[in-house]
């Protein structure tokens, strides 16, 4: 693959990503949104915790499941969200596996902040519309012919964006061939998702329907999900709305007043950091140390920042623009426009394609050199 | 002040508005040069701002007078081509406030004066001092509004009207102003600047006045323009301030206070329009865009750089585009993404965010 390849590669699969885990964040904002405004005026104790981390009594670890909402003592609901399910068999009974180890009984986070362990939860699968039924159908199989022990409410909705009636939003719809259904007795009456839901005589399933317009300021609240976010995802966030704040008053004056093309040099303390997004960006949210430090070295490559110290990094912020150079006529950037996440993926591509040509050079002479020794140690011997 | 200026009125000598706004009629008369204002918000009493100024490129004199401050203005634009290597720009300009936080500045020292001095001196105050923008509908309430309160007919004697697509058309046509109004709304066109004439009994006014809030003093009786034409648009951009207003995201808050662009129904048709939008939101001076989600609904967020000043734009709706200010989102910054959706997009009606709050369980269900 030539060095132009190579970087297309690295930006398409960049921006790829993006845009996967932005589908995944709004798959969250959407239930949020449902659920907070359907059941949380009946229930004292209502919980969405959109970064869930459940404790488990065995294990040091935790389990991290998509989201979870607390209703009552008496019931949740555990979600799990995916895409797709790997092909391969080993690898998709690893999926089935994690899926059974939220079957058990678990402490969810209530209002109060307090873990109670509700005496019933129904585990949700979401996956996308296109490859729903092949999956419903592997689970089913796995389960029916006991290759897995999976005796729990798994509930299989599949997902969509479509048009419904001049609108369009998020469809949201059981999936045929697990039949199981929500133990929602607690839910109000009229309320019961294991009623709107349910198969209804020569009508079908009935869907939820989620508008951006019921989602978007959960979205912007909730920032991301419970998931690892792609680099370029979580850096655009810091660089939209959190890094301007570590500016002093002075360096805020020159771009007010002078040229905001300026560039200012600022020192994040990733500790600090971390504790601000959790609290103060993020209210509840649980942004992993690994991922600040994925978003860091990101930046690092793309030389918008510095490395001081193990947590400790210097910021060369700015109002980013394109750079020039021998990739700029690319068929990427000639057919797209220059928002943050391009330009940003642009400067990362440009170093990533780079550092690979020096890794495989160096990899190169290393093998060069070997070849010479043992053509040394041959002709010696 | 100019040779010229001083023979004929010296605003050291005049003490009170009332004076100054009689006094600058009979200068217009005399020399033909108008009285240019701009009205604009500002969060205290912009002396306050001014007094703080730390700038080698502006000098300024504030005197306060009895209800307004005159102040003398100087800017050092510095540029290679001017022999010296520089130019100075200098005036005076007088300031008062007309409502709660609305302030109008005025000078009749010409349009070098108020294009590369005055305005730009404002301008380096943001956000605490803003420049409103007017949509063509509010341009037309406000000429409405003088309407009822004059006794007189209202002619528009030049219009420069931009299609979305940045096509600008003058038109020196008279008309009416219900015409030239109407024309702009059916060709999908928005007003930029009008010049108008009010035909009165004895005498007529002529004016001008601009999206920007800029306004002119032509000739003709002066209470038209100060009392009435000054006095509505300052009553208008204090409304649509409001709406600007506090907006910010706090700390540790998941509440948010979006604002809500709407359009004639079935006004934005798709993927196209969503591109529109973008390139509105990359337009607007010193930001940067992030677009998440570019179709089939869009999600972008915008980040000022003059002021870190950053909002959530989503296209929510087939005609509504919905802005969630951040943490920092001064009104500044919310007024100009406003302004370039409405000039570069499409005009619609600037509101406070809706919330679902209405929507039922069973309008969730399809």
């Amino acid at each position: 693959m030539g060095e132009k390849e190579e970087y297309e590669d690295c930006y398409e699969k960049e921006l790829n990503h993006f845009n996967t885990y932005d589908q995944y964040v709004d798959v969250v904002s959407c239930w949020e949104a449902f659920l907070e405004k359907s059941y949380s005026p009946y229930f004292d104790e209502y919980f969405f915790d959109r970064y869930p981390s459940l404790p488990i009594e065995e294990k040091e670890n935790s389990l991290t499941p998509d989201f979870t909402v607390f209703f009552n003592e008496e019931y949740g609901l555990l979600f799990e969200m995916k895409r797709t399910f790997p092909q391969n068999k080993e690898a998709f009974d690893k999926e089935l596996n994690q899926l059974e180890k939220y079957t058990h009984p678990l402490p969810f986070k209530s209002s109060g902040g307090s873990r109670i362990t509700p005496s019933v939860h129904d585990v949700v699968l979401l996956v996308s519309s296109s490859k729903s039924f092949t999956i419903a159908k592997k689970i089913n199989n796995r389960i029916n012919n006991k290759e897995i022990e999976l005796d729990t409410n798994l509930i299989l909705l599949e997902y969509m964006y479509s048009e419904h009636d001049k609108t369009s939003g998020y469809q949201f719809r059981r999936v045929p061939m697990l039949e199981k259904n929500f133990q929602d007795s607690e839910l109000p009456d009229e309320k019961r998702l294991s009623q709107k839901m349910e198969m209804k005589e020569n009508e079908g399933y009935e869907n939820i329907f989620i508008e951006p317009c019921d989602f978007v300021d959960k979205k912007v609240t909730g920032v991301l999900c419970n998931d690892k976010p792609p680099a370029l995802y979580l850096v655009c966030y810091l660089w939209d709305k959190v890094f301007y704040n570590y500016l002093d008053k002075k360096q805020k004056e020159r771009w007010s007043r002078k040229n905001p093309r300026n560039t200012f040099e600022i020192e994040i303390d990733l500790d600090n950091l971390q504790g601000e997004l959790n609290n103060d960006y993020i209210p509840n949210g649980f942004i992993r140390m690994n991922w600040l430090k994925n978003a860091f070295k990101y930046l690092e490559t793309a030389t918008l920042a510095e490395k001081q110290e193990s947590k400790v990094y210097k910021i060369k912020y700015r109002n980013l623009k394109r750079k020039r150079n021998k990739f700029r006529e690319s068929k990427s950037e000639k057919t797209d426009f220059a928002d943050l996440s391009r330009v940003l993926a642009e400067w990362y591509c440009q170093k990533e394609v780079k550092l690979e040509e020096k890794e495989s050079q160096k990899e190169k002479t290393k093998d060069e050199s070997k070849k010479e020794e043992q053509s040394s140690i041959f002709k010696f011997s | 002040m100019s040779e010229k200026e001083t023979k004929i009125w010296d605003l050291i000598e005049v003490e009170e508005l009332k004076s100054y706004k009689n006094k600058s009629k009979n200068f217009i008369e005399k020399t033909g040069t108008p009285c240019r204002s701009v009205t604009f918000y500002s969060d205290k009493n912009p002396i306050e701002y001014f007094k703080e100024i730390d700038e080698n490129e502006y000098k300024i004199d504030i005197i306060e007078k009895s209800d307004f401050w005159k102040i003398s203005l100087t800017r050092k634009i510095k540029n290679k081509n001017y022999e010296k290597g520089y130019r100075l720009v200098e005036g005076d300009f007088i300031i008062y406030n007309d409502i709660e936080n609305i302030w109008t500045a005025s000078t009749t020292k010409g349009r070098d004066f108020f294009d590369h001095a005055l305005k730009r001196f404002l301008e380096i105050f943001s956000p605490n001092i803003s420049i409103s923008y007017l949509s063509t509908e509010e341009m037309r309430k406000l000429f409405e509004a003088i309407d009822n309160e004059i006794n007189g007919e209202i002619t528009v004697d030049k219009a420069i009207v931009y299609s979305h697509q940045k096509e600008g058309s003058i038109s020196f046509e008279t008309r009416t102003y219900h015409e030239v109004f109407n024309d702009a709304k059916n060709q999908n066109k928005y007003l930029d600047k009008i010049k108008f004439s009010i035909d009165l009994a004895e005498k007529s006014f002529q004016g001008y006045l601009s999206r920007r809030g800029e306004s002119r003093y032509i000739s003709g009786p002066e209470p038209i323009y100060y009392d009435y034409i000054l006095q509505s648009l300052a009553k208008l951009i204090c409304d649509k301030g409001q709406l600007f207003t506090n907006k910010s995201r706090e700390f540790g808050s998941k509440e948010s206070n979006p604002i809500e662009i709407v359009f004639k129904e079935s006004a934005i048709k798709g993927p196209e329009d969503n591109l529109k939008v973008i390139r509105a939101l990359k337009q607007v001076k010193s930001s940067s865009i992030t677009v998440y989600h570019k179709n089939p609904y869009l999600h972008t967020s915008i980040m000022d750089f003059t002021d870190g000043s950053s909002a959530d734009v989503f296209i929510t709706s087939d005609r509504s585009i919905s802005i969630i200010p951040s943490f920092n989102s001064s009104r500044n910054s919310l007024m100009k993404i406003c302004d370039n959706i409405t000039k570069e997009f499409q005009e619609g009606e600037i509101i406070e965010g809706k919330r679902n709050t209405q929507k039922s369980f069973d309008s969730f269900f399809t």
